[in-house]
């Protein structure tokens, strides 16, 4: 089976998102054929050192969503038929509801336009860059319906929308879809991964738009939620331009992430959500919940199970958690708890694994807990990690961010007794192989801690239920079973849908040499 | 009705910066999550989910009046005086290679050079501060070079009698002094290109930056009339006024000035172009007349000869500045107007439009370590972040709060008389099962 795997500003790039996780999955399906396509987000990262491939990795191609545009002017018949297809895509950007659909079709109509008339002329150049692009933003903002910040739109504004549009919308320009000598293209591929919404799912979505590839989206961290997360951080000023953060950039920006994701979300045969809270946002954005597949990031669940079993038991009774202890992590809670703890247990000690030493004042309930009673050890790394976690009695999980708990999910791998806040996650990760308290309580945090330090057979028994559970639902291989059963029925589905041609049957299984393909790297 | 009543007014107490700056629900239920706000607060307030109490927060929300952003403080005075340094630059080592006695030939020529080197630099501070000129700097070099020694050279190549020249020293203290007021304008030109960003219209903008070309125009050139004036009338004797020479030194401001707005504003290759075509012509020129020289060949040298001998040596770089003037010009009315080629400016809003909330600008709030944040589509992600080992562990860290802040789930219950916005429950759909 031949996968095309659509990575963003990650693998096969050495610094990126997700790119261990790509490439535990790569390596971990040796019998399947891997193309990858991954769009560079910088000029350090797409000069940067990539990760060695594996024999079955056939192909790389790249693209950048950086620098400049790319190609020349458009010809003037280029320019309209751009025009006419951007139209379209920007009444569903600003929430105008035509006569033949709703808000979704048009911004997915006008993006398949887009694509087409990019296909028909060689790519998008330099257009979304143009005034032409810009008069129709600008005429999207002034329509009926667009919403209320759009309207306040100066010029500034629309460049700055229109540049990070022209980025966010490159992978229509790329020749990644008909094929040539070197490139079979994203047609001949059985299967398109996008790893993570927005512009890595572009590609597939184009690639499904022309070919029917089908197309598999795997989210962790919703691309939406982060766009809207980075645009309240652009408020308070962080991180994000200043003509990012006006209101008209924020709401044209959140229509178009919505219109993709919609799309995205629409189109993809099967979406992995990471978890719960993702499965939400995918869902509130027209996800199909048939199609949804919970493919949690997954721990290296046995390599610390088997790195814990080697280690005693801790001689005192300890707490650990997992760093660092801040007001964010609920640190003042969890160190109340800790007081509790110890007035009944004066022996007991607190371990935070990794992170640095609050500084003294910053977290309030320090001064409650004599010197001493709170460790704080650097973990890095799994071996270090696995002692961390076996050095403590019981685990202790006070961390309400949400996402996926990797911390609780290492503990439990370790077979520690799970104390943790229902917060976020956690409920979900934990069920009942651990002590849930409510959130905001340190007495009953101390309670339910106190009572697991004097039952060890309680705490044997939930350990070992805490480690089935975790190698039952959240190890790698897991996610990575999960990914390729939706691997093989997608492209059965395919193959079903359209029967081979007759030279393809007549030589069955028939693999391109593996030269051909590993030779046609392009480093764009 | 007392407000604690309200489960969904007290969240909107807690969260009114969020909710005022929100420009969707969505936008809402992201920050609302990253807060600490779950689905049993949602319930508490009597919605489905997050994202339907969002969308009531943000019907509820009021919107406060943007503030006036604050005018950045602009150091007037470095930007009118900076200009002025290649001038003066050039003006004290002229005076002081004058100074020197003749004899010390070897001294004269070291300061000659060290000043036109510090000169250089003087001018690259001003000029490529903020657009690096790029191949455009490289081409401005032959025209600059024949001003200060084309004349003699055109003249010395010339077959006849022996033409006036002007003098090298005035030629490039004009030019050095020539800096200032292209700098003066192309700042002026680009500040009211970034007010002019805020206008609502792109065809405002385009009148607007228009006429505001034409403006920066006419004062270039009346502007530019000034440093010849003023050593016509001064007359040094270190960088002596002579006449028609000079003056093409002068003229040659005018291409220069026009090539470093379209610099300022990205337009290279165009910049490239006009310069390119000052130099051809005044090489040309010196082709020309050298090839004269060759047997047989004098009628070549005709086209230039005829002119310098009516109208002095000044004459090739004149015409070579207005030739290539009207190109630059000619360009730079049909492009700078345009808004997309006002991309690169930093945007200052100048009017009351920012959604930003008081007291969180960039300037007032500390900036807070976030390598994990995605770099979405913003111009310079960071993709620098070191590889995580798991994903999902870097979680986004939203911003700090205070420790008591968690339990307003718990304080805020909801009892028979909450009430909810009326007009909110018409885009729940039925619940879904979870992942």
């Amino acid at each position: 089976m031949r996968v095309a795997l659509l990575t963003e500003g990650g693998y096969p790039y050495a610094q990126g998102e997700l790119v261990a996780w790509c490439e535990r999955l790569v390596r971990a399906l040796p019998g399947h054929d891997f193309e990858v396509r991954a769009l560079s987000r910088g000029r350090r990262q797409a000069r940067g050192p990539r990760r060695p491939l594996p024999p079955h990795v056939r192909l790389v191609r790249t693209g950048r969503l950086w620098g400049p545009p790319p190609g020349r002017r458009p010809s003037r018949r280029a320019a309209r038929d751009f025009g006419e297809a951007f139209e379209e895509l920007t009444a569903g950007l600003t929430g105008d509801t035509g006569a033949g659909g709703g808000v979704a079709d048009r911004f997915a109509m006008g993006l398949y336009a887009l694509a087409d008339q990019a296909a028909a002329h060689g790519g998008l150049a330099r257009w979304l860059a143009s005034d032409q692009a810009l008069a129709v933003l600008e005429a999207a903002c002034r329509r009926p319906g667009a919403p209320r910040a759009a309207v306040g739109a100066g010029v500034g504004d629309l460049l700055a929308v229109a540049e990070r549009l022209e980025r966010a919308l490159r992978p229509l320009s790329l020749d990644w879809y008909a094929g040539d000598p070197f490139d079979p293209g994203l047609g001949k591929a059985d299967v398109c991964h996008a790893v993570g919404g927005g512009p890595a799912a572009l590609p597939g979505l184009l690639a499904r738009h022309f070919h029917g590839t089908p197309l598999l989206v795997t989210e962790f961290r919703v691309r939406l939620r982060e766009h809207h997360l980075s645009a309240l951080a652009g408020t308070a000023g962080h991180a994000v331009p200043p003509s990012a953060a006006r209101a008209p950039v924020r709401a044209l920006l959140a229509g178009f992430q919505l219109g993709l994701a919609r799309a995205v979300y629409h189109g993809a045969q099967l979406i992995t959500p990471g978890d719960a809270r993702a499965g939400r946002w995918q869902r509130r954005c027209g996800a199909d919940p048939a199609r949804q597949r919970p493919v949690w990031p997954g721990v290296a669940v046995g390599e610390l199970a088997a790195l814990a079993d080697e280690l005693p038991a801790p001689p005192v009774p300890t707490l650990v958690t997992a760093g660092p202890l801040d007001e964010e992590a609920d640190a003042g809670g969890l160190l109340r708890a800790l007081a509790r703890v110890r007035a009944a247990e004066p022996a007991a000690r607190l371990l935070a694994l990794g992170g640095p030493a609050p500084e003294p004042g910053a977290v309030p309930g320090v001064r409650w807990c004599p010197p001493g009673s709170v460790e704080h050890r650097p973990a890095a790394g799994a071996a270090a990690r696995a002692a961390g976690w076996a050095a403590g009695t019981v685990a202790v999980l006070v961390d309400a961010r949400g996402g996926f708990p990797a911390a609780l999910v290492e503990a439990m791998s370790c077979g520690r007794a799970v104390v943790a806040v229902d917060a976020g996650a956690a409920a979900e990760a934990l069920g009942d192989a651990g002590v849930l308290v409510p959130p905001g309580d340190p007495a009953a945090l101390a309670d339910a801690c106190l009572a697991l330090l004097r039952d060890p057979a309680r705490r044997a028994r939930l350990g070992a239920a805490a480690r089935a559970r975790a190698l039952d639902r959240f190890s790698h291989e897991r996610g990575i079973a999960t990914l390729d059963a939706g691997y093989a029925e997608l492209a059965a589905g395919r193959a079903a849908a359209r029967p081979r041609p007759r030279w393809a049957r007549a030589a069955p299984g028939r693999r391109p040499a593996p030269g051909v393909l590993a030779g046609a790297e392009e480093l764009s | 009705m007392s407000a604690s009543a309200d489960p969904v007014r007290a969240l909107l107490t807690e969260h009114r910066e969020l909710c005022a700056a929100a420009v969707d629900p969505l936008e809402i239920a992201a920050g609302l999550e990253a807060r600490g706000v779950d689905e049993a607060t949602a319930a508490r307030c009597r919605h489905r989910d997050v994202f339907a109490l969002a969308e009531e927060l943000h019907a509820r929300a009021g919107r406060p009046a943007p503030p006036p952003a604050p005018r950045p403080a602009r150091r007037a005075g470095v930007r009118l005086a900076l200009p002025l340094l290649p001038g003066a630059l050039c003006a004290a080592g002229l005076w002081l290679v004058d100074r020197l006695p003749p004899e010390a030939a070897p001294g004269r020529a070291a300061l000659t050079v060290a000043c036109g080197v510090l000169t250089l630099l003087a001018v690259l501070l001003v000029l490529a501060r903020h657009a690096p000129p790029g191949v455009a700097g490289l081409l401005a070099l032959p025209p600059v070079g024949y001003a200060l020694v084309g004349d003699a050279m055109l003249g010395e190549l010339l077959v006849g009698r022996h033409h006036e020249t002007g003098s090298a020293a005035g030629a490039a203290l004009l030019l050095a002094f020539s800096v200032a007021p292209i700098a003066w304008c192309r700042d002026a030109f680009t500040d009211r290109c970034a007010a002019l960003l805020a206008a609502p219209r792109l065809r405002e903008f385009a009148a607007g930056a228009r006429a505001s070309l034409l403006r920066g125009c006419l004062l270039l050139a009346a502007a530019l009339a000034v440093p010849p004036a003023a050593l016509w009338l001064l007359s040094p004797p270190w960088a002596p006024w002579a006449g028609g020479g000079t003056l093409a030194a002068a003229a040659l401001g005018w291409p220069l000035g026009l090539a470093a707005l379209l610099v300022r504003h990205g337009l290279r290759a165009l910049a490239a172009a006009g310069l390119a075509l000052v130099g051809a012509v005044e090489l040309l020129a010196l082709a020309l007349a050298g090839a004269g020289w060759l047997p047989g060949c004098s009628a070549l040298a005709e086209p230039v000869a005829a002119p310098v001998a009516a109208h002095g040596t000044a004459v090739v770089p004149l015409a070579a500045c207005a030739v290539g003037g009207c190109l630059l010009l000619v360009g730079a009315v049909v492009a700078l107007p345009r808004p997309s080629a006002h991309r690169a400016l930093p945007l200052r809003p100048v009017d009351g439009r920012a959604g930003r909330v008081p007291g969180t600008g960039p300037r007032d709030a500390p900036r807070a370590p976030s390598p994990a944040a995605p770099p979405d589509l913003s111009p310079d992600p960071s993709p620098d972040a070191p590889p995580d080992p798991s994903p999902g562990v870097s979680q986004r860290r939203p911003p700090p709060r205070p420790w008591p802040h968690r339990s307003h789930a718990r304080s805020t219950t909801s009892d028979d008389r909450t009430t909810r916005h009326a007009g909110h429950d018409r885009n729940r759909s039925p619940g879904r099962p979870e992942v």
